[in-house]
């Protein structure tokens, strides 16, 4: 996806004047990457639709405050790592539903399903999905802070400074928290870098 | 630790496409330093692994579901400024309704505190203006008040002839 940030300021313009076409259009272009993020920081897909729907929704609502100055793409970064950090420290408040409650429907089935990808997938599939296991597990292990500025990172439309506006830090912490969390997965997922390429798993 | 020179093209890795200015710089500091190359490696490494985190799927509906809260929202909106304030103040939360109330008090307060203070000063102006007036006489003369004032009230006729002598 290509940020061009004027068109992006062109459509908040109109959407200042009430055009919620052009608001369509934005959110078509950005749902995808928001929810990438909120997923990546959640885990839980049906939550971070959730949460990207609510994002857009409270951008909408601040129309009126927005300045041709800010990167569009900034502000909406911003709104979704707010409303990330506030589930988080919801869900550390409330610990999780227990696996064995019953789904309020069907009392025969459990609340959540998960598939099971060792029964039916095959070898290959299964080695894949084994590897990014290990890259969920290493990125969700990681500090809020460095694990959102990994993710960030990885939108090339973002500059460092708009980066470090959406962490609320300067340029320089920013690129430290960066840095400190790529070494803690280069470092957890060593085994699986091989000269820019992915290796097999270790015996 | 990197110096700083060498962190420079190892923060050029950190982002998805290269320029053609970071490849250049790289493909310099690697031939002037070919001890970085497994550095460098490792940071193509994660990028690959990176890149194979899958997307979750965004649902087909996800923008007309924005566009329908939106809606909503506005709506209710209507409705509210339709049905007045007491609606609005009852879709407030409780810190909202604590805030309104406390604004409330709050102005109660000070025009009840003006309203008084006005009042103290009108008093004290017609106290000002009452205390104008001629001082009251003692308690002597008003002793003799009444006597006087008996005095007064006995009506006597014009003595002519005393007038004309004393002319």
């Amino acid at each position: 996806m290509s940020a061009d940030p004027d068109e992006d300021a062109a459509l908040m313009l109109r959407v200042k004047r009430g055009d919620r076409q052009a608001f369509e259009s934005l959110v078509e272009k950005y749902k995808q990457p928001v929810v990438n993020l909120i997923y990546r920081m959640l885990r839980d897909e049906a939550e971070a639709e959730d949460l990207a729907q609510n994002a857009f929704v409270q951008v909408y609502k601040s129309a009126h405050r927005y300045q041709v100055s800010a990167r569009f793409s900034t502000w909406l970064y911003t709104i979704a790592r707010n409303l990330c950090l506030n589930e988080i420290r919801r869900r550390s408040r409330h610990p999780a539903d227990s696996l064995d409650v019953a789904h309020p429907e069907h009392d025969d089935q459990p609340l959540r399903q998960y598939e099971d990808a060792k029964s039916v997938s095959p070898p290959d599939t299964l080695l894949q999905g084994e590897l990014e296991e290990k890259i969920e597990q290493a990125l969700a292990a990681l500090p809020e802070n460095q694990r959102l500025a990994v993710l960030l990172c990885r939108q090339d439309e973002l500059s460092y400074e708009q980066i470090s506006a959406v962490l609320g830090c300067s340029v320089s912490a920013t690129k430290s928290l960066i840095h400190r969390g790529r070494e803690t997965l280069k470092a957890k997922l060593k085994p699986y870098l091989k000269s820019g390429t992915w290796g097999e798993p270790p015996k | 630790m990197k110096s700083p020179e060498q962190k420079l093209p190892f923060e050029a890795a950190w982002r998805q496409k290269l320029t053609p200015a970071d490849e250049a710089r790289m493909r310099a500091f690697l031939a002037a330093d070919p001890s970085a190359q497994p550095g460098w490696n490792e940071e193509l490494g994660l990028n690959e692994l990176l890149k194979r985190l899958h997307e979750p799927p965004v649902s087909s509906n996800f923008t007309a579901r924005v566009m329908a809260v939106i809606e909503l929202d506005g709506s209710a909106g209507r409705r509210t400024v339709q049905h007045g304030w007491w609606n609005r103040l009852r879709s407030m939360g409780l810190i909202q309704r604590a805030a309104v109330g406390a604004v409330v008090l709050t102005v109660a307060g000070v025009s009840f505190y003006q309203f008084q203070t006005y009042s103290r000063a009108e008093l004290a102006r017609s106290v000002v203006a009452v205390s104008g007036v001629a001082t009251l006489p003692s308690l002597e003369a008003l002793e003799n008040f009444d006597a006087i004032k008996r005095l007064r009230q006995v009506s006597t006729p014009i003595d002519v002839d005393l007038l004309v002598a004393l002319q």
